[in-house]
């Protein structure tokens, strides 16, 4: 019972960090209509971003963490305006292969910039468990669950109540709309959108990466995990994407656990396969797609 | 006109296929591979370029292929040409059943159901370590009888794209590639002048999936060694790059594609790192500016000469 518990415990600390990455997603798919096969790899940046800040420059871990939100940030902005745009009216397809070209790009130039040797972030936080009850928990993971949950309440606080989140909801619902009737700048919202998107990928990257180690082909499991999350609790839910994340968290972890750890991992697809049959929506989802 | 163009086309099909007999052994096993990517190329393009749909996790058919293939050979003890027809069946079968639900899902939900195949296949083939092997793979696939040498490799190689490539060609210019072509454009309006679209989209999807067992086999008996990477997703990336390179939707595009990304690399040796980060801004690059790949090259080229503004 205790491990249970335990395993239950490590799951959903692990699932708050997929709940984060896949809202980034979510969020770039429902208000650009753009399924960002690249996503995984801007986990895999910020991961990498934050490590070069401590190791390189001997910032502090805090530091890290702005800076790489702030770099990856500043490049999805850019990759946004730069070519994202010239194709905004096209099929889903076509972009869809240029994030696949982005994908190639981010993570071969990763793979030099690093040699594809795996990194540790070395985080502030100590090796020594915490007692909590029946569970232990390693600090650093404990911050990591605790901060994106946080995270995510600030993006909602950010979406419901302030101009640009509800600008960007508006967008969401009707973009002729929001540009028409409310005057909002959708060129802006666009840009703001894809760079919050990736940058909660890279916040995860940053906190996984004290966790689990550090390398260019890290972003092919950010990319699938996320998919998976996204699709389990509803195609732009933002419930949905919390409860899908810690959901798969926690199930794999236990499969690992009482199954097997070679078969872990493809505990989210049978997942993706039982929603898609049964909900085709997604637990959370309203609109059929 | 047409007469000369013929026999200009029927000079180069046999000066393509006696030429290499000639080249270095390195030359002519480079050249096999890029037949094996046209291959892989031209499955990919079946859903991708005819259903219009994007199809990122084509390994799953290349793996199952190749698996099934060697599998047949080393534990069954069939003969190779045996194997390699069991192969195809089996990934023609295996394309029916996954087809059969992925086709449900457009878009993202079709990318996802497809990597996910994949995935769990070689997962699968990673952790049934009885059966495959395992990380350490199968090796000694035996090589079919009569075809040892590298250029006895290169003629059946190409026998086998030709034919593969002439049967798209049929395919195309039949009822089904109009079919096709009206889904691709418009799936609702062909929907509603009553074009099965699901029975075609299936159709495509299981000829790709036997077009990409075809190429697994082949590669399993021309390497002679398999693991799980087969399976992965760079090998189905790379395939939609070589696909949209070219040019999706046509015959010519993924062999142009097919033969680029495998034999530029070769030229680029000195920057072999710098290969897949070419090829990502070559896709981008492509699709932003040149949609319809390199096969529209003399299109644009005209179009610019003259001044023409064409409308993407």
């Amino acid at each position: 019972m205790n491990q249970f518990v335990q395993q239950a415990a490590n799951g959903l600390l692990l699932g708050s960090i997929y709940s984060l990455i896949a809202l980034g997603l979510s969020m770039i798919f429902g208000m650009m209509n753009i399924v960002n096969v690249a996503h995984g790899d801007f986990y895999m940046l910020g991961a990498l971003v934050a490590y070069y800040t401590v190791a390189s420059f001997h910032l502090p871990y805090a530091v890290a963490v702005v800076a790489s939100v702030a770099v990856v940030g500043a490049l999805g902005a850019a990759i946004e305006r730069g070519i994202l745009r010239r194709v905004r009216e096209s099929a889903m397809v076509t972009t869809m292969l240029i994030t696949l070209g982005l994908s190639l790009l981010l993570q071969n130039f990763s793979l030099m910039a690093t040699g594809g040797v795996p990194h540790f972030i070395r985080s502030p936080f100590s090796p020594e468990p915490l007692v909590l009850g029946l569970v232990h928990v390693a600090p650093a993971r404990l911050f990591a669950a605790v901060f994106s949950i946080l995270f995510i309440i600030a993006v909602h606080l950010f979406l419901t109540r302030t101009k640009w989140g509800n600008a960007m909801r508006a967008c969401f619902q009707d973009k002729t709309a929001a540009s028409l009737a409310a005057g909002i700048d959708i060129e802006k919202v666009y840009a703001l959108t894809f760079a919050l998107g990736v940058g909660m990928a890279a916040l995860a990257g940053t906190l996984l990466g004290t966790i689990f180690f550090v390398d260019p082909m890290m972003g092919a499991k950010g990319m699938t995990k996320s998919f998976v999350v996204v699709i389990v609790g509803g195609m732009g839910s933002f419930v949905g994407a919390i409860f899908s994340g810690l959901l798969l968290g926690v199930t794999e972890t236990l499969a690992a656990a009482y199954l097997s750890s070679g078969y872990k991992d493809v505990v989210g697809f049978i997942l993706v396969v039982l929603v898609l049959t049964f909900r085709p929506a997604g637990l959370f989802g309203k609109r059929i797609r | 006109m047409l007469k000369n163009r013929r026999i200009l086309l029927l000079g180069l099909l046999v000066a393509m296929v006696v030429l290499p007999l000639f080249f270095p052994l390195y030359q002519v096993h480079v050249l096999v591979l890029s037949l094996i990517n046209i291959m892989f190329a031209l499955s990919v393009d079946l859903v991708l370029g005819r259903v219009g749909q994007p199809n990122f996790g084509q390994a799953a058919f290349l793996g199952i292929g190749a698996y099934a293939s060697a599998l047949f050979s080393l534990r069954l003890h069939w003969p190779v040409p045996l194997s390699f027809l069991g192969a195809i069946v089996v990934s023609m079968v295996a394309g029916f059943l996954i087809g059969k639900i992925a086709l449900r899902m457009r878009f993202f939900y079709f990318c996802i159901v497809t990597i996910s195949v994949a995935q769990v296949f070689m997962l699968t083939s990673t952790n049934a370590v009885g059966l495959t092997g395992g990380p350490m793979g199968l090796t000694n696939i035996p090589r079919p009888t009569g075809v040892s040498s590298l250029k006895a490799w290169w003629l059946l190689g190409f026998v086998l794209t030709a034919a593969m490539l002439l049967l798209v060609r049929r395919l195309d210019n039949s009822k089904v590639g109009r079919a096709w072509v009206s889904m691709r454009e418009s799936e609702k309006l062909a929907l509603a002048v009553g074009v099965n679209t699901v029975g075609y989209a299936l159709l495509a999807y299981v000829i790709g999936a036997g077009f990409a067992g075809i190429a697994g086999s082949f590669y399993a008996h021309y390497v002679a060694f398999i693991d799980p990477s087969m399976f992965d997703f760079s090998w189905s990336s790379m395939a939609v790059v070589a696909t949209v390179i070219g040019g999706k939707g046509t015959v010519w595009g993924p062999l142009i594609g097919g033969a680029m990304i495998t034999i530029i690399p070769e030229f680029l040796r000195v920057a072999s790192a710098w290969r897949l980060p070419i090829f990502g801004l070559l896709l981008i690059v492509i699709v932003v500016f040149m949609p319809n790949g390199l096969i529209s090259l003399p299109r644009v080229w005209h179009n610019w000469r003259s001044g023409i503004k064409e409308q993407v």
